[in-house]
């Protein structure tokens, strides 16, 4: 059960991190908006059987199921053999974070889901479980590939330069 | 006895020292009778096996293990066990020993720390807008309900007051808008006597003459509105020298029979005479009989406003009492 001071202090802690979420999934700044905001719909209107502990939680779960929902028929696994490797695209990076919040937009949603929560939220493997309604190895195997995928991209870049 | 079918026999025992002090002596004579011999077994002294080296088999070792994630390499897996903070102390000891073993491991274990990602700073611009009311549970529902019903029934009211339904015969009717001058003064049929009767002065009425236009002949319906509405005594003096009605006319009128006209024209100007309409709304105010003045005077305010707001320049320029 979440009382209104409750839900209103989960306004201020979390929408700004959620929004940050949304928008890196959706790069859309009205869509994440709009994400956000049928989260928090959401758990107004469930706020009776809402954990208080698990708001955060409940929040991000809304979002990413949206999300993967929306975009799983057009969902398609990212090689890196598929990406383009243009200079005029990859070089205009002012840095290593500039060129990866690009290079994260490569990853399949899942594992772009997954990695954001992960490094963004400091969430645990057993809260990203419950959040995307993965196992916890898969949960794993996505991170670790993600990771890799990433990894080889660098590697590709940097030989390039 | 000692000969070249079977000195091999002896050769390790006699370099490694084992032999007994005879046959060592016996050996030694052979060896002498055969230089050839000699050479071998010297070289053969000078001979040590290479050092074990623990570090070489180490390295060795870990790079024939295989990952449990399927794609990715042994080393690559401790990479990211490394990165995300789940290894073991036996995994981060293979780990460095890998790294300090080859650059190329250095490197690609340098590019996997890059893949941790920074959070930007981000802000939600509607935050506010998701805040609700710490009143809300309580309240809010009942809130919504009683205003829904209180729209609804002044919506109702409303209506009644705006439209001009002849058909309704608890409330007097029909007040609306219209053309810029006084048209006609039509009055019902039982009212027509009383006023051919009264004084007219048509001196005043030389410019806006006031006309009886018609008589309706009572109906039943004209019947119950005058059971339901109180018969009122209108005593309609005009405002102003200016408005040309009979002076001091007593009109037995119902309050359905009264309409209110605008111009449907537009106009940049306001027409003089909308204070004298006021005027005479007042003064319709003053002499209608308590109950039904109200309704009256509310009627013509409403109207008056619904015409000035919803058409600008549509301005209520006088009163058109009709059947």
């Amino acid at each position: 059960m979440i009382s209104v001071e409750q839900y209103n202090l989960a306004v201020d802690k979390y929408s700004d991190n959620l929004y940050r979420f949304a928008l890196k999934l959706t790069k859309s700044s009205d869509e994440a908006k709009d994400l956000v905001q049928d989260a928090f719909e959401k758990l107004w209107k469930n706020r009776k059987k809402v954990d208080h502990n698990k708001i955060k939680s409940y929040l991000f779960t809304v979002v990413h199921n949206k999300f993967i929902d929306e975009t799983r028929r057009n969902s398609k696994l990212s090689s890196i053999d598929n990406i383009d490797f243009e200079p005029g695209y990859w070089y205009n990076f002012t840095g290593i974070k500039d060129f990866l919040e690009k290079a994260i937009d490569k990853l399949p949603e899942i594992q772009k889901s997954v990695l954001l929560l992960r490094d963004w939220e400091g969430y645990s493997y057993k809260e990203i479980e419950q959040i995307t309604g993965l196992s916890e190895s898969q949960v794993k195997v996505y991170i670790f590939r993600a990771r890799q995928f990433l990894r080889k991209l660098i590697g590709k870049i940097e030989t390039l330069i | 006895m000692i000969n070249k079918s079977n000195y091999h026999i002896y050769a390790i025992d006699y370099i490694e020292g084992n032999l007994e002090p005879e046959l060592k002596k016996e050996f030694e004579k052979f060896l002498a009778n055969n230089p050839e011999i000699r050479q071998e077994i010297d070289e053969l002294k000078d001979f040590t096996l290479p050092q074990y080296d623990a570090n070489l088999d180490l390295t060795d070792k870990i790079k024939l293990k295989k990952s449990s994630i399927e794609g990715l390499s042994y080393f690559e897996q401790l990479c990211i066990e490394e990165i995300e903070n789940t290894i073991t102390q036996q995994q981060r000891k293979e780990l460095y020993e890998l790294i300090s073993s080859s650059a190329e491991h250095k490197k690609i274990f340098e590019q996997y720390k890059l893949t941790k990602l920074q959070p930007p700073k981000v802000f939600f611009p509607y935050k506010e807008t998701l805040k609700k009311s710490a009143t809300y549970n309580f309240a809010i529902k009942t809130i919504i309900s009683f205003a829904a019903i209180i729209l609804i029934a002044l919506s109702i009211i409303n209506l009644k007051l705006l439209l001009p339904s002849r058909n309704n015969s608890s409330l007097p009717q029909a007040i609306t808008i219209v053309q810029p001058q006084w048209k006609a003064l039509i009055l019902p049929e039982n009212n027509k006597q009383q006023l051919s009767s009264a004084s007219i002065n048509k001196k005043a009425c030389k410019h806006h003459p006031v006309t009886i236009k018609k008589a309706i002949t009572k109906t039943p319906q004209s019947t119950n509105i005058q059971k339901h509405n109180e018969q009122l005594d209108l005593a309609f003096t005009p405002p102003s020298p200016d408005i040309a009605t009979p002076q001091n006319t007593q009109i037995n009128i119902n309050l359905s029979d009264i309409t209110i006209y605008t111009s449907q024209k537009t106009s940049s100007t306001v027409p003089q005479n909308t204070n004298k309409t006021a005027a005479i709304i007042k003064n319709l105010k003053t002499n209608l009989s308590r109950n039904l003045r109200t309704l009256a005077y509310k009627k013509a305010l409403a109207l008056r406003h619904h015409g000035l707001r919803i058409k600008i320049k549509n301005k209520v320029y006088g009163i058109y009492v009709s059947r």
